[in-house]
């Protein structure tokens, strides 16, 4: 037999105790208080003293379900009652319909945002948690400080760290590169019957790629996958793009890189289905299908164009990681050159939600977000709460008779109280119900929304299910528990007196309590919102510096598509429904300006780092620039490719210039090796926007270089108002010039308004999360209404005989809730008002939240609540007095 | 006639009783079960088969004396009545019957 001890013994959790001491059945309480103990006994012997305590817990809370399951044949005992308790619930709650209507309508609604928002939240937080190590994986970014100019947080850094990371910084357990083709001007791809396309999400990496990232592969070895040159990873939606099946290993693809082709063949094939991940791809090629095609990569100092990742070894410190990189490259790179740079390792993980770097491969999202989300969701289940326990509450009155004979005829305080949370138990069941159905319905609008694909499996996973268990439980507590705890102690003889009402007094005032913190919550939103929008508006309304509307970019790919770039160009002038047409190193909202040294003559500095914006002389004319001082490059002026300036008003202002025409000054550039351009400056331009309106307008230096070797895109200004046929019209001139490559467009406008798409996700979340917030507390506001009215009807009944108008009985029942709503305004404005300046601090250029925003968020919450109270203060009062003192 | 039937896990206890003859209480019982049939069950549903056993008249219980151990709370301990004996004779021999039907076709090494 096992080992039994004796001495000494161990006792079982005092609660659990006490648990089956209530509710076993006395004849049977003492054989089975011993064998749970003798087997408890035991089982600390064989496992850890909480583990024997959860499983005698277990076994008291099954004991009383299977004792109480058998008392079920005897109806004579005293058990626990729940049948009697559900039934009488479910009475009640047919019995008043409207009532249950209103709770379980707001908590299925409440319950159902809660749950999307949560999954939305859980997704966000699941990104790049799915690698092994996943807690070890960093990403070597860089802080760089080029000399005069702001510091430059970029996500990527040079490929020259991977022999460094691999053989003499320890700690590094494994590396992999990663390059995003498109800032080498993106891949174009070709099948063999010669179909082109460009392909943005096109990513070269080392081989160790997969086993640093656990993407699921379906088809191919990850481990070999990537070794060797002309390797090619795609997903499976790639695949059947271009092979019409997902079984591609082994099908071969042309990448065209200036006039160089290279063949790459399928070795693997990504599942679709995978986690979600900062690294966005359709494409991975191998690391030395990239040194083939160029060389001289690898081994790149100054140029920062790869993601480098690491996984450290266990125990490893991520900053010694990075002071060690640091010093490393602090004395190597000093001997050519390089600017100062410090290395930071950022967990992968934390990547999408709190990286805001230069250069990440896909725009991340912000953790703010996130936590403002939650908490509104949590906002929305307080508010639906705080209904439950107002009507409930509210109801008491007329349950008082009930209580009070229920005692009479023998019930106990602690039966009362089961009662009442059995009642409440029920509700939020039949609201979890009724939010698990409404979920469905509401995912596809959530998905479109939150720019999420989310599937119903991915909601409700256990976790998720014991989340909403845990919930309705809570909430089932937490509303219900009030009025259980209050009705359950009523003096059974002053209730059936019908003197208990002034028991009521505190009741009310708590309940006018709630009312303020649910408005107060649902002001903070609607004013939030208000805010949000606002500034949506601003950003898409505000004058940028040039016009982005009739503009369509496209992107010139290789040195052939430049070479062709005048002719392309004077074509293109010729069209009568085109205005301009310029080329440029980089256009408004497409980033990739260059930075640059400049030496000017007379100016507050001897040498700046400055952006460089390589242009044509039309650029200002395409883009609508204004020149407020000095003029324009002009075609007919060829000095002015070799010795004119534009400057922008930062740049002035940077140099302290306050007449910056005919300043003298020298620039450098990169054209096969550095070139130093001697000019002055013929003019400045009022400041553009060249990136979001996170960021401020920074000094820009505008200036011509001949050939086009800096010429990666191509604007084009339109007038037209039959889109369809210019755009064939532009295709037929591009294919003139570029009949290898596709035409590829994008308009300015729509590409500009794509910078700020979390914030417009986030408006909009934001907007629909708030009238749904509004809908659930007028709800609530009317089912305490039409409480208080029909309460008073006698009251009103009394005034009516006396004379009282319908607009005096209105203004009787209407003016206490407007007080409160006032109260919840005073304490809601202050607080949005905080929060939202943290928001707006997001924003270099941003709107000052006015006094008519909080105006408007007043005017709708009080004209909603006005026609909840007031539609019922309105029947109340225009009744004939005549039922209402006949009432009772 | 139905309380003269036997579910599969009653029929497991009342075995289980019937083996440990003198020392059948609760948890000699659950140990046994999960010795022999690898079952783990809660001591509350062994004591709801045991009553329903007890209701149907296969099993009979009495509260043994005082113990020095397991803080000396006496132990209820069960035995089988002979229409339990009767009812596992008569579970057994439908059993064997059918078992024999098997062996007959030959079919007996399938299963």
């Amino acid at each position: 037999m096992k080992k039994r001890p004796v001495t000494p013994p161990p006792t079982p959790p005092r609660w659990a105790v006490k648990l089956l001491r209530r509710h076993a059945p006395l004849a049977r309480l003492e054989t089975t208080e011993g064998d749970l103990e003798e087997l408890y006994a035991w089982r600390t012997t064989q496992a850890p003293r909480w583990h024997a305590d959860l499983w005698y817990a277990k076994e008291v809370v099954l004991f009383c379900l299977w004792h109480h399951r058998e008392r079920a044949d005897h109806p004579t005992g005293h058990g626990i009652m729940l049948g009697n308790y559900l039934t009488v619930a479910l009475r009640h709650l047919r019995k008043y319909a409207a009532y249950t209507f209103i709770n379980v309508s707001g908590l299925a609604l409440s319950i159902a945002c809660a749950l999307l928002v949560f999954a939305y939240v859980q997704d966000e937080r699941s990104y790049d948690r799915f690698h092994p190590g996943a807690d070890r994986l960093y990403r070597i970014a860089e802080d760089v400080q080029p000399r005069e100019a702001a510091m430059v947080y970029d996500a990527r850094t040079a490929p020259a760290l991977a022999p460094w990371l691999e053989a003499e910084t320890p700690g590094v357990e494994a590396m992999a590169r990663v390059m995003a083709y498109e800032v080498l001007n993106g891949a174009t791809l070709r099948t063999e019957d010669g179909q082109a396309f460009h392909e943005p999400q096109f990513l070269f990496a080392d081989s160790t790629f997969f086993d640093l990232f656990a993407f699921p592969l379906v088809a191919g070895d990850p481990a070999t996958a990537l070794d060797a040159p002309g390797a090619l990873i795609l997903t499976e939606a790639m695949a059947r793009k271009y092979f019409g099946t997902a079984e591609a290993v082994g099908q071969t693809l042309t990448f065209q890189n200036d006039e160089t082709t290279t063949p790459l063949t399928v070795t693997g094939v990504v599942a679709d289905d995978r986690p979600p991940s900062h690294m966005a791809f359709d494409f991975v090629s191998s690391f030395a299908t990239l040194l083939a095609l160029e060389p001289w990569f690898g081994g790149s100092y100054h140029w920062s164009p790869s993601y480098v990742y690491a996984r450290l070894a266990p125990g490893a410190s991520p900053g010694v990681v990075a002071a060690d990189l640091t010093t490393k490259s602090n004395e190597r790179w000093e001997t050519v050159g390089a600017p100062d740079r410090t290395f930071v390792l950022q967990p992968v993980s934390s990547i999408h939600l709190t990286s805001q770097r230069e250069n990440e491969i896909v725009p991340n999202s912000r953790v703010a977000y996130v936590y403002i989300l939650s908490l509104v969701a949590l906002g929305l289940l307080v508010i639906a709460c705080i209904n439950f326990m107002n009507l409930a509450t509210a109801r008491s009155m007329r349950r008082a008779r009930e209580v009070g004979m229920r005692k009479v005829l023998g019930a106990r305080r602690g039966q009362l109280i089961r009662q009442f949370l059995a009642e409440s138990f029920l509700i939020t069941g039949l609201g979890l119900v009724a939010a698990l159905a409404l979920v469905p319905a509401l995912l596809p609008a959530f998905n479109a929304v939150a720019g999420k694909s989310l599937a119903l499996a991915d909601l409700l996973t256990p976790s998720m299910l014991l989340l909403l268990v845990g919930l309705t439980v809570g909430v089932g507590l937490l509303a219900g528990s009030y009025p259980a705890l209050y009705l359950s102690g009523f003096q059974p003889l002053r209730v059936l007196k019908g003197t208990a009402a002034s028991a009521g007094r505190g009741a009310r005032a708590f309940r006018q309590g709630l009312v303020v913190f649910q408005f107060a919550i649902s002001a903070v939103l609607l004013i939030g919102t208000g805010i949000i929008y606002q500034q949506m508006h601003y950003i898409q309304t505000k004058n940028l510096g040039f016009a982005k509307e009739q503009v369509v970019v496209f992107p010139l790919r290789d040195a052939a598509d430049q070479q062709n770039y005048m002719a392309l160009k004077a074509d293109l002038q010729q069209r009568p429904d085109v205005v301009a047409a310029s080329g440029a190193a980089s256009v408004p909202g497409f980033g990739g300006m260059y930075a640059f040294n400049m030496v000017p003559e007379q100016a507050n500095v001897d040498s700046l780092e400055v952006l460089n914006l390589v242009a044509d002389p039309s650029f200002a004319e395409v883009f609508n620039l204004n020149i407020i001082a000095g003029r324009d490059f002009s075609e007919d002026r060829p000095s002015d490719f070799d010795q004119a300036f534009l400057v922008n008003e930062a740049l002035a202002n940077r140099l302290g210039w306050a007449d910056p025409v005919g300043q003298k000054m020298e620039a450098d550039f990169h054209l096969r090796g550095y070139i130093r351009k001697q000019g002055e400056v013929v003019g400045m331009v009022e400041d553009f926007h060249f990136r979001s309106l996170h960021s401020a307008v920074e000094p820009v230096l505008i200036h011509l270089v001949r050939p086009s070797y800096y010429i990666d895109f191509v604007a084009v200004r339109l007038a037209t108002t039959d889109l369809p046929t210019t755009l064939a019209g532009l295709e037929a001139t591009w294919a003139r010039f570029n009949p290898s490559r596709p035409f590829e467009y994008t308009f300015l406008d729509s590409h500009f308004d794509a910078l700020y798409r979390a914030e417009q996700r986030l408006s909009q979340l934001f907007g629909y999360l708030t009238i749904v917030t509004l809908f659930i507390a007028c709800l609530g506001l009317f089912g305490l209404a039409s409480f208080t009215a029909e309460q008073r009807t006698k009251e009103i009944g009394v005034r009516k005989v006396l004379g009282a108008t319908v607009s005096g009985i209105m203004g009787l029942l209407v003016r206490n809730v407007l007080v409160l709503l006032l109260i919840a305004f005073v304490v809601a404005c202050p607080i949005t008002y905080i929060l939202m300046q943290r928001w707006l601090q997001d924003f270099a250029y941003h709107v000052e939240p006015g006094v008519l925003i909080f105006a408007a968020a007043a005017g709708i919450t009080f004209a909603v609540a006005l026609l909840a109270v007031g539609s019922q203060a309105l029947r109340a009062a225009v009744a004939d007095p005549i039922h209402a003192i006949r009432h009772e | 006639m139905s309380h003269k039937r036997l579910g599969e896990f009653e029929e497991l206890i009342l075995l289980t009783v019937c083996t440990l003859t003198d020392d059948a209480y609760g948890v000699t019982i659950k140990e046994t079960l999960h010795r022999e049939a690898n079952r783990t069950a809660s001591v509350g549903a062994i004591y709801a088969t045991l009553d329903r056993l007890e209701r149907k008249g296969f099993v009979e219980s009495w509260v043994g004396g005082a113990t020095a151990v397991r803080g000396g709370r006496r132990k209820r301990y069960y035995r089988v009545t002979s229409s339990g004996l009767a009812v596992l004779a008569e579970v057994r021999r439908v059993r064997e019957h059918l078992w024999r039907g098997l062996d007959d076709l030959g079919l007996a090494g399938m299963v």
